[in-house]
């Protein structure tokens, strides 16, 4: 057998090279492929990614190699570089008449060729560094989880002090993710939650430095520490005793929602910040009170969307706002546009990103939407540089903005 | 008993149990090979539990009908449908004749001879259906999403030769001698056959030379499908075994593994 492709080939399951025979070649993935959209390149489409490692796989089969001839040359720098020049949003895997499940084949396809030393790609591999050495993606110390909101609080941004759950017990816990914590330009998200939990009487509290990153990178990644760190974070949350936790970031809640149950089972639900409200208002904790006249488009993040289905609740939340006319992208729900943020790609290609950032505030544009909204602190982010790359005039809003300003509560105007 | 399928012509039977025999082995080694790499994955899948019912119901729905695509594109459905239908039909009876002559070593009666060249024609024309529009959509229409692969394009014009020299075979001979009774069955034959018959009449040429093409044609026709056996596992065609597997597969797994299919 080659000797690059042993380690690779025991990394993984019947059931992955099964799915990689599975696909027919149809390109149905290719035509609503984020990537593909602005890099026309074969290699990086789902069947591009699938067609590379069968041709890796061709070359270790005797016969086949022998009946073919060596045509495939097996290019592992090729199949590297299209492998994680992938947002992993999950457009193929909802396209695919196969519904191979593509997102999960990428992930595992991104560990193997790692614990084959050919990845992750370096940029990634130092990310994925400073989360295990720091526990958070920032390179920060994890003090700043507690301090920042004493300060927040002393400065006024919040109505009232935030409890750590370690010591006061709260059948609800804010996991306020690592951007919403870190990143000056988003921390209002995480100040804006607060304050609606608080105006709606919420008992919640928040892990503060004992808040771990998810590690969701790290499984879009292809880390194969994930699965060590996922359970080291399961066994602290169904060691508090919540009902709920309720994540910021459509990442943070995609993992703890979707990827930790695999490794082990949770005793709480888990609630994006969107669903949180929707459920405060059908329950009448919280009322409109403003009105916005601004005719606003909504970006349904891939994580919430289309890898959770959270489609509805924050429709239905900007829906509930007086003067707040709702029109849709082109492309939404199951079939909306990735902004490019996931999957590590802001770390590989950054101006692919921007790129496909800019190009979903162009289909905003285009419905004649003057604000953007999303309820994702790090599709948030990417829009903002495609924004600022596009000098696009449409507004750009995070969703928690949106609903603090309706609900008239402390913050920016 | 054998029925007059037409004007008689020389059959190299030998040369095609032979090329077959061959061509089939190959075929059925080279799908054993995929099933044992397959089986070098070291790691344990996730789900291992099996739900038969949404299996079955799997297999019905998309499978079989294929009611994702008929969803999304009514004219890929049509396609996909024909070729699918037609494919499976027609190798099921090839697989019914032969095991009918090697193994009961008689041909069809007349009943069963007419009921073949009726689902034939009809196997047959799905095919044709659905290869006619994959060949429009590919080198007409040239969809950009359709890759210019070779292996694409070869899986099509093989199929497309197969199917067509098929028909020739069937009806040419019908145009060439008179009918037999289980012959008026095969409808779309029998529409070919009369188009030859306007035809034929232009081309002046003995019946003899008519035999050898035939024989050219029948003996082409034989080495296509051992062809089609041979690439079979080496090739796009591979998907027709495992698509349909990883779809059941799918149907037991999406709930387990949270998709979004879920
Ligand atoms: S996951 Fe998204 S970016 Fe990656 S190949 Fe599929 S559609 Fe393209
Ligand atoms: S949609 Fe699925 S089956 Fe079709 S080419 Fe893409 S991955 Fe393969």
């Amino acid at each position: 057998m080659h000797k690059k492709l042993q380690p690779i080939l025991s990394a993984l399951s019947g059931r992955q090279i099964l799915e990689a025979e599975a696909c027919t070649g149809c390109g149905e993935c290719v035509k609503l492929c984020p990537v593909y959209a602005i890099e026309p390149e074969e290699r990086l489409t789902a069947r591009g990614k699938i067609d590379l490692f069968k041709n890796l796989l061709r070359n270790e089969k005797p016969p086949l190699s022998f009946l073919l001839g060596n045509r495939s040359n097996p290019n592992f720098g090729i199949f590297q570089d299209a492998l994680w020049k992938c947002t992993v949003c999950g457009q193929c895997h909802f396209v695919c008449p196969a519904r191979i499940d593509t997102p999960n084949l990428w992930e595992a396809l991104r560990g193997m060729m790692g614990v084959g030393g050919y990845g992750p790609p370096q940029e990634q591999q130092e990310y994925l560094q400073i989360i295990k050495t720091h526990d958070n993606s920032f390179n920060q110390p994890q003090a700043i989880r507690r301090t920042w909101l004493e300060q927040a609080y002393a400065e006024g941004q919040i109505m009232e002090p935030v409890r750590n759950i370690l010591e006061h017990p709260a059948p609800v816990l804010y996991f306020m993710g690592c951007t919403a914590t870190y990143d000056v330009t988003i921390r209002q998200v995480a100040l804006d939650t607060i304050n609606v939990l608080q105006k709606a009487g919420i008992d919640f509290a928040v892990l503060g430095e004992n808040e771990l990153c998810c590690s969701g990178k790290m499984k879009r990644m292809g880390e194969v520490q994930f699965n060590e760190r996922a359970r080291a974070n399961i066994e602290q949350f169904n060691a508090l005793g919540i009902k709920t936790l309720v994540a910021s970031c459509a990442g943070c809640y995609k993992t703890i929602n979707e990827d930790y149950p695999k490794i082990a089972p949770l005793n709480f639900e888990v609630l994006h910040v969107s669903e949180m409200v929707h459920r405060l208002l059908q329950q009448k904790l919280i009322a409109f009170q403003r009105s916005l006249e601004v005719t606003t488009t909504y970006h349904d993040p891939c994580h919430l969307g289309r890898n959770c289905g959270v489609y509805e609740a924050p429709r239905e939340v900007l829906k509930a706002i007086p003067g707040l006319q709702l029109v849709e992208m082109e492309r939404n729900r199951q079939k909306a546009k990735c902004c490019g943020g996931g999957g590590g790609l802001k770390l590989v290609d950054h101006d692919l990103q921007i790129k496909a950032s800019a190009a979903r505030l162009e289909d905003a544009e285009a419905i004649g939407a003057a604000m953007l909204t999303t309820p994702c602190p790090t599709c948030y982010l990417s829009l903002k540089k495609g924004q600022e790359f596009s000098n696009s005039p449409v507004e750009l809003q995070h969703f928690m903005s949106i609903v603090r300003k309706a609900l008239d509560l402390i913050g920016p105007a | 008993m054998l029925f007059n399928h037409g004007l008689a012509y020389f059959k190299p039977w030998n040369f095609f149990w032979t090329v077959q025999t061959i061509a089939l082995a190959i075929c059925i080694i080279g799908i054993l090979f995929h099933f044992i790499f397959i089986f070098k994955g070291r790691q344990r899948s996730l789900n291992q539990t099996i739900n038969p019912l949404a299996m079955l119901k799997r297999f019905f729905l998309e499978v079989l009908f294929q009611s994702h695509l008929l969803q999304s594109d009514k004219k890929r459905w049509l396609m996909h449908f024909s070729i699918f239908v037609g494919f499976i039909g027609l190798s099921f009876l090839s697989f019914l004749q032969i095991s009918n002559i090697v193994l009961l070593d008689q041909h069809f009666n007349f009943e069963l001879y007419a009921w073949k060249g009726f689902v034939g024609d009809l196997f047959g024309l799905l095919m044709l259906v659905g290869l006619l529009i994959a060949f429009h959509r590919r080198f007409v229409q040239r969809l950009p999403h359709l890759r210019r692969l070779a292996n694409d394009k070869t899986a099509i014009l093989l199929l497309l030769s197969i199917v067509i020299t098929g028909f020739m075979l069937r009806s040419l001979p019908m145009a060439l001698a008179p009918l037999d009774q289980s012959q008026k069955s095969s409808f779309f034959s029998l529409i070919l056959a009369s188009l030859f018959k306007v035809l034929i009449p232009y081309i002046s040429v003995s019946l003899s030379f008519w035999q050898n093409v035939l024989a050219v044609l029948w003996i082409f026709h034989s080495l296509l499908t051992a062809v089609f056996l041979i690439y079979f596992p080496f090739s796009k065609f591979i998907h027709i075994i495992f698509t349909p597997i990883e779809l059941l597969l799918n149907a037991s797994e999406e709930d387990q593994r949270r998709d979004i299919y879920a």
